[in-house]
C-alpha cells in the first residue's frame, strides 16, 4: 500500500490533513473510499481497515478533523460535530478533484457516522455508507461517554474543562454546535437517513455501551430511505480495534461492503481479500513514524497541528 | 431493513484482547477458566492435528477425561524434540503465516508453523495495560516512551523466535534495533538512550542479559555515567546460553545493571520467559516471580517417574497454552522451575512460576543463542 500525504481545505479555509492510498495498480472504476476515524482516534488508527480495502482494488482517503487530534488544523479542546463533517465534506471534495470521480463510498467510525449521514442528505453522489460502531443519537452517546447529560444543561451550568475519553475538551462550542444545528440529535439522523437513497449499514457490538443495537434498527426502520443494514457483531465494548482477531472478520465483512456493488445484504465476505499479519503489523508502525515525522514537520513550520 | 450477525468471538480471544484483570480475581477464578480455556483447547486440536490425535489416542485421554481442574495434567504433552523431527499442525497448511525456529546450539532446530491467530494472540498480550505486565508498564505510550533492542529489528530476525518476540514490542512504542547484520552497535545503543532520556517520559532497553551487560559495560568504559534515574527501563529475556561462565545472579545482575545505569530501583529491571514453542510471556513481577495467565496451565513433573508433582516442588516444566491455534502447544519444556498456586508476595492471586535451571543434556539452548552466536560488540 502506498500512502501519501494531502491537503484538503474547508470552505472556511482550515486545513485538513488528508492519507491518500491506492495500490500500485488500479482500475478506472475502483471504488473511492472517504474513511473518518472517529472521536479521539486518529487516520492512522484505521489504517488496517485502509490496507485491507487497498488490498482489495480501492482508493481510499483518511483525513484527521480539524479542531481534533490529529495532523489536521485545530485542537480536540474545540471539537464539534461541524468540524467533523465539514472536514470529511473536504477530503471528499479532495478525493473527487484527485481522482476526477463524482462517486464516493463512506467508512464512519463512531461518532464520525453522525457526520456522514449528514452529508450524505445533502450529497446525492455518495454511493454508499458504512459505519463501525457508528452513533445514531449523539446527543445520548456524549451523555453516556460523559457520565451526565451536559448538552441538556443552561451553558453557565457548563464545565470551564470536560475530559472525554482521555481528553480535555471545551464543552462549550460543542453544546453551542448542538444548539444551533441539532447536529448530535436523534432526530437529525432520522431526517438525514430518510434522505439518504444510498445503502447505508452499521456494524454494532451488541455489548457496546454507547451505541445501542435496538436503537440503531429503530433509527434504520424509521429512516428508510433506501436499503438498511444492521450487522450485530457478538462482542463487547465500542472500541472494537482492541481484538485484532475480531477486527480481521469485521473487516472482511465491511471490506465486502465497501467495496461491492449490489444490494449491501448480498455482500459476499468470502470474496475479500484479507491482509497479513505482518502487513497489518508494518503498516501501524509505518504509518505512525509518518504520522511523528508529519507532526514534528509541523512543528517545525510553526502549524498548530499537534 | 436487514440484520445480520457476525460469528462469536471464542473465550480464549476475548480473554487475551479483553480489559478484564484476572488478576483481580481469586486464584480458584483463575483455575476455573484457566480449565475451560485450555480443555477447548484440546478438544481443537484433538479435532484438527491428526498426529497429536493419535498421540493421545495411544494415551487413552480424550476430552471427556479433562472435566475437573487437576485433570489437567492428564492432557498428553509432547517433548519438544517433537517439533525438531515432524511438521506439527492444526491448521490447513496454506494458513501458515511464519515457521519459527528456535537456534538449537546442537543438531535440528525445532520449527513452530504459526499462523495468523496465533500471533494475533501473541501480540493481543503485548499491550501496556494487559495484566500480563503487573504495572511494569504504567503510563507507557507510544507518544512518551521508546524501545531501545539490543537485538535485531523485525525484519532482519528472520525466522528466529526469540529475536522476532521482542522485536513485537515495537508495537507498543518506537523501537530502534542495534543488531545489524553480525554487529551489535553498543556505542550507538548508548548514545540513543542519552539522547532518548532527554526527550522521553520512559526509555526501556530490551534484550537478553548478556548484551544488556555488555550494554552496561559500554556504559561503564565511556566513562559519562547515564542517569537513568525513573525513566530508564531494563526488559530482559533468553537467558545467558553459552556465556553461561558471565551468569550473574538475579541479585548481582540488579546491582551491577542499575549501577551503571543509575536506575532510581531495581525493580525496573524485569525479565521474562519464553520459547520457540511456548505462544506466551510469562512476565516477572516486582518479586522476580514470572506470572502464568489464566489460559496457560504451568506445572512440574518428576524427571524419573514423570508423575506431576506438586506445588512448589522442583522438576521438569510443563505447559499447557491455550493460545496456540496452529500447533498443539501441550509440551514437556527443557527447564527445571517450580510452579506455586496463591497469592504472590507482590499481592496479585494466581499461578507463578521460578525457573531453577536448564535440563541437563537439553540439545536446546533457546533462541537468545543465536544472537549470541551471531553478535559480535564492535
Amino acid at each position: 500500500m502506498k500512502t501519501e500525504r494531502l491537503d484538503a481545505w474547508t470552505s472556511e479555509g482550515r486545513r485538513v490533513a488528508v492519507w491518500r492510498s491506492a495500490p500500485e495498480d488500479f482500475a478506472p472504476d475502483a471504488p473511492i473510499v472517504v474513511m473518518s476515524p472517529g472521536f479521539a482516534r486518529r487516520m492512522r488508527d484505521v489504517g488496517s481497515i485502509a490496507l485491507c480495502l487497498v488490498g482489495n482494488g480501492a482508493i481510499v482517503y483518511r483525513f484527521d478533523s480539524i479542531d481534533h487530534i490529529g495532523l489536521s488544523d485545530g485542537d480536540i479542546r474545540n471539537f464539534t460535530l461541524t468540524g467533523m463533517r465539514q472536514s470529511m465534506i473536504a477530503a471528499i471534495e479532495l478525493a473527487r478533484a484527485t481522482e476526477n470521480r463524482r462517486g464516493v463510498r463512506l467508512v464512519a467510525m463512531s461518532l464520525a457516522n453522525l457526520a456522514a449521514y449528514q452529508v450524505a442528505a445533502e450529497d446525492k453522489d455518495i454511493e454508499r455508507i458504512m459505519a463501525l460502531s457508528g452513533v445514531v443519537d449523539g446527543h445520548r452517546t456524549i451523555t453516556e461517554v460523559t457520565g451526565r447529560d451536559y448538552l441538556s444543561m443552561a451553558r453557565e451550568e457548563l464545565p470551564a474543562i470536560l475530559p472525554v475519553m482521555g481528553h480535555d475538551v471545551d464543552p462549550v462550542p460543542l453544546w453551542t454546535d448542538s444548539r444551533e444545528t441539532r447536529c448530535l440529535s436523534y432526530e437529525r439522523t432520522i431526517r438525514s437517513l430518510k434522505a439518504i437513497s444510498a445503502p447505508v449499514a452499521n456494524c454494532v457490538a451488541e455489548g457496546d455501551p454507547w451505541v445501542d443495537v435496538g436503537e440503531c434498527t429503530t433509527a434504520y426502520t424509521d429512516g428508510d430511505g433506501g436499503e438498511r443494514l444492521v450487522i450485530k457483531l457478538p462482542y463487547s465494548g465500542h472500541d472494537l480495534g482492541r481484538n485484532p482477531v475480531a477486527v480481521m472478520t469485521i473487516l472482511e465483512r465491511m471490506a465486502s461492503l465497501a467495496i461491492g456493488n449490489g444490494p449491501m445484504h448480498d455482500a459476499d465476505p468470502q470474496a475479500v481479500l484479507m491482509p497479513t499479519f505482518d502487513a497489518v503489523l508494518e503498516a501501524r508502525i509505518a504509518e505512525r513514524q509518518q504520522d511523528f515525522s508529519e507532526q514534528r514537520a509541523a512543528k517545525t513550520e510553526g502549524s498548530p497541528a499537534v | 431493513m436487514f440484520t445480520q450477525n457476525l460469528a462469536p468471538v471464542s473465550l480464549i480471544d476475548s480473554v487475551v484482547f479483553g480489559d478484564h484483570d484476572w488478576l483481580e480475581n481469586s486464584v480458584e477464578w483463575q483455575a476455573d477458566l484457566r480449565l475451560e480455556l485450555v480443555r477447548e483447547a484440546f478438544a481443537h486440536h484433538l479435532a484438527s492435528c491428526p498426529q497429536y490425535a493419535s498421540f493421545a489416542d495411544r494415551k487413552g485421554v480424550t476430552a471427556e477425561h479433562i472435566q475437573t481442574v487437576d485433570d489437567l495434567v492428564r492432557i498428553p504433552q509432547l517433548p519438544t524434540s517433537v517439533f525438531k523431527r515432524q511438521r506439527v499442525l492444526s491448521v490447513p497448511p496454506d494458513e501458515i503465516v511464519m515457521n519459527f525456529t528456535s537456534s538449537g546450539t546442537s543438531g535440528t532446530k525445532s520449527v513452530i508453523h504459526r499462523d495468523g491467530v496465533t500471533l494475533h494472540r501473541l501480540c493481543g498480550m503485548m499491550r501496556s495495560d494487559s495484566p500480563l505486565f503487573g504495572n511494569y508498564l504504567d503510563g507507557m505510550d507510544e507518544t512518551n516512551s521508546t524501545i531501545i533492542n539490543l537485538g535485531p529489528s523485525r525484519s532482519d530476525s528472520g525466522n528466529v523466535w526469540f529475536s522476532y518476540v521482542m522485536s513485537l514490542l515495537e508495537q507498543m512504542a518506537p523501537m530502534q534495533s542495534y543488531v545489524v547484520g553480525s554487529d551489535l552497535l553498543l556505542k550507538e545503543a548508548v548514545d540513543d538512550v542519552r539522547r532518548s532520556l532527554v526527550e522521553m517520559d520512559k526509555v526501556f532497553v530490551v534484550g537478553p542479559p548478556f548484551l544488556v551487560s555488555d550494554f552496561c559495560q559500554e556504559v561503564i568504559g565511556a566513562g559519562a555515567p547515564l542517569e537513568g534515574g525513573d525513566s530508564l527501563f531494563v526488559f530482559t529475556g533468553g537467558g545467558w546460553k553459552n556465556r553461561e561462565s558471565e551468569r550473574m545472579d538475579r541479585h548481582e545482575f540488579n546491582k551491577v545493571v542499575g549501577e551503571a545505569l543509575s536506575l532510581a530501583d531495581p525493580l525496573q529491571i524485569r525479565d521474562v520467559f519464553n520459547q520457540v514453542e511456548l505462544n506466551t510471556l510469562l512476565v516477572e513481577c516486582e518479586h522476580h516471580r514470572k506470572h502464568v495467565p489464566p489460559w496457560v496451565h504451568a506445572f512440574t513433573r518428576d524427571p524419573v517417574t514423570f508423575e506431576p508433582l506438586p506445588d512448589g516442588e522442583a522438576g521438569v516444566l510443563c505447559f499447557s497454552d491455550a493460545t496456540a491455534k496452529s500447533y498443539p502447544c501441550f509440551l514437556v519444556g527443557d527447564d527445571v522451575a517450580r510452579v506455586l498456586s496463591g497469592v504472590c508476595d507482590c499481592g496479585r492471586p494466581g499461578v507463578t512460576m521460578e525457573l531453577v535451571r536448564r535440563l541437563r543434556g537439553s540439545s536446546h539452548a533457546g533462541c537468545a543463542e543465536t544472537i549470541r552466536s551471531t553478535v559480535q560488540a564492535d
